[in-house]
């Protein structure tokens, strides 16, 4: 339950060098960072 | 980056909101096995609209028309390059972010509007208003009529303390038990110990036979006591006693009696001043103060007057069988700009008087300012004035109430006239305020208070 209050950024790659990429830059703004390797696994990050 | 709304409730709210919705923005590649970026975003936008979907594709795999396509169908909001440059990232990704926001305040703002219309009401338990003031008079009634707090309701005289008194009652758990009322003001207080508590055969000269007290009526129910601060300072600790304890006993008798009551108080004085002037015992009104309601002056409840009028005009034509279909566009302007300090049973009363004094179809701004005259009609407790007053309505031109909408001076006015005819009457009475009350049609406390009041804040 933590982080309820920040933004949620949901990245979607099947390159894990380009998540950690995408991840690294994206830590600048003030938000939660989540990555999914497929759209399959970014589908169970919405669903849950 | 100021996302969220600064407003504590409304900050704690958008955090609910955004919790419903999973991710706010997601970035997808556009080529991937199995699924690719176009296929999920398709499935994202049905699964959660809120969020918002952004493509990120290299220029190899760019198809330009799916691109606009997805865009045109509305389930991406936009595109990246692959390779990305970082400012433009950061960029876009903030711009998203502040979309979502707007997005999650609107659903707030649509979903406190549809709150906000399922639980306004056009009336309310014998109140009839549907200003914003009234609405939280209802749901501090609605909340606080189920317990057995306390509650004490502070308003102007006319702005319908005793109606919100009965309201609490009947949607009380004790509805189907007594609600007796107890004005403090109108009894004298020699006889409010023996009303409050009764009394028993012999208990005093003229006490005859045994007799209930509101304490023992009210067993099981309400008890409403009504203009607390009139109350006899040394009665206010017998009763204090009672509340804490239940338990009371008759006057003339040693018998200890225990009942079950909710208790409903109301003042028209400011309680804190009236603590300090010794009127009110400190102690009881906390004791009495668990909840407090108070109710709006008539003319803070903006268009309710017109609302209030228009049920009046309804009622009293049937009442007195006659004709009326509503007031003139005048009257209702007057209606509606006039002070009304004896706020809603004098409005009450006004359009009583005017149906009873006039014919339909239209009540005329005219009759309201004659019956307006009316009310004051202490004022011509000398002869002179009176002459003067007939022949105003006769020519229809009621100099004191003529241009009464125009200046809000007139509001003082209407208090320096009432402060003339009282003191007026108090001279001709010589000095025997009883007496002069009577003449004035008042009850003497009434003009006690009137009194008192000059004496704290006079008029300018």
């Amino acid at each position: 339950m933590q982080n309820l209050n920040k933004f949620r950024i949901l990245f979607v790659d099947d390159e894990p060098a380009i998540l950690r990429s995408l991840e690294r830059i994206a830590n600048k703004i003030d938000a939660v960072i989540l990555t999914a390797p497929s759209g399959e696994a970014a589908l169970n990050i919405i669903n849950e | 980056m100021p996302l969220f709304s600064q407003h504590p409730v409304a900050k704690q709210r958008l955090i609910l909101l955004m919790n419903e919705c999973p991710v706010d923005v997601i970035v997808s590649d556009y080529k991937m096995p199995n699924m690719n970026g176009n296929q999920l975003l398709e499935q994202v936008a049905a699964l959660s609209p809120e969020t918002v979907r952004i493509i990120l594709t290299g220029s190899d795999d760019m198809d330009m028309d799916m691109i606009l396509d997805a865009i045109n169908t509305g389930h991406i909001w936009g595109f990246l390059h692959k390779p990305w440059d970082n400012y433009e990232l950061i960029v876009k990704l903030k711009q998203a972010l502040q979309l979502q926001q707007i997005l999650a305040e609107r659903t707030l703002m649509r979903r406190t509007l549809d709150q906000y219309q399922k639980y306004h009401k056009a009336e309310f338990e014998g109140f009839i208003g549907d200003s914003v003031p009234m609405q939280f008079v209802y749901s501090c009634i609605e909340q606080s009529a189920p317990s057995n707090a306390s509650v004490f309701i502070t308003g102007p005289s006319g702005s319908g303390k005793e109606v919100a008194a009965q309201a609490i009652h009947r949607l009380s758990k004790r509805q189907n038990g007594p609600f007796i009322a107890l004005n403090c003001a109108a009894i004298p207080s020699e006889l409010m110990e023996s009303e409050i508590f009764g009394h028993i055969k012999g208990a005093f000269s003229g006490a005859v036979s045994n007799r209930d007290g509101a304490a023992s009526l009210a067993n099981g129910g309400s008890l409403f006591l009504d203009e607390i601060g009139e109350m006899d300072i040394g009665l206010q600790a017998k009763l204090l006693r009672f509340i804490q304890t239940g338990c009371f006993q008759k006057v003339g008798s040693g018998k200890e009696e225990k009942v079950d009551i909710r208790f409903i108080s109301a003042t028209n004085r400011e309680p804190q001043i009236a603590i300090a002037e010794n009127k009110l015992r400190e102690d009881l009104f906390y004791r009495l103060n668990v909840i407090s309601i108070a109710l709006p002056p008539l003319n803070e409840r903006g268009n309710d007057i017109v609302k209030l009028a228009e049920y009046f005009l309804r009622h009293f034509s049937d009442i007195e069988d006659k004709m009326f279909v509503g007031f003139s566009t005048e009257a209702e302007e007057f209606i509606k700009l006039y002070a009304w300090p004896g706020n809603v049973r004098q409005l009450q009363n006004i359009i009583h008087s005017s149906t009873v004094m006039s014919e339909g179809p239209l009540i005329s701004k005219k009759i309201i300012a004659q019956q307006l005259g009316q009310q004051c009609k202490p004022i011509d407790l000398g002869l002179n004035a009176q002459q003067a007053s007939i022949n105003a309505s006769l020519t229809g031109n009621n100099s004191l109430f003529q241009d009464l909408p125009q200046s809000l001076s007139s509001i003082t006015t209407l208090a320096e006239v009432e402060k003339q005819a009282i003191e007026q009457a108090i001279e001709k009475c010589e000095d025997n305020i009883v007496k002069a009350a009577s003449e004035l049609g008042v009850s003497p406390s009434t003009l006690y208070r009137k009194i008192q009041q000059w004496q704290t804040s006079p008029i300018q």
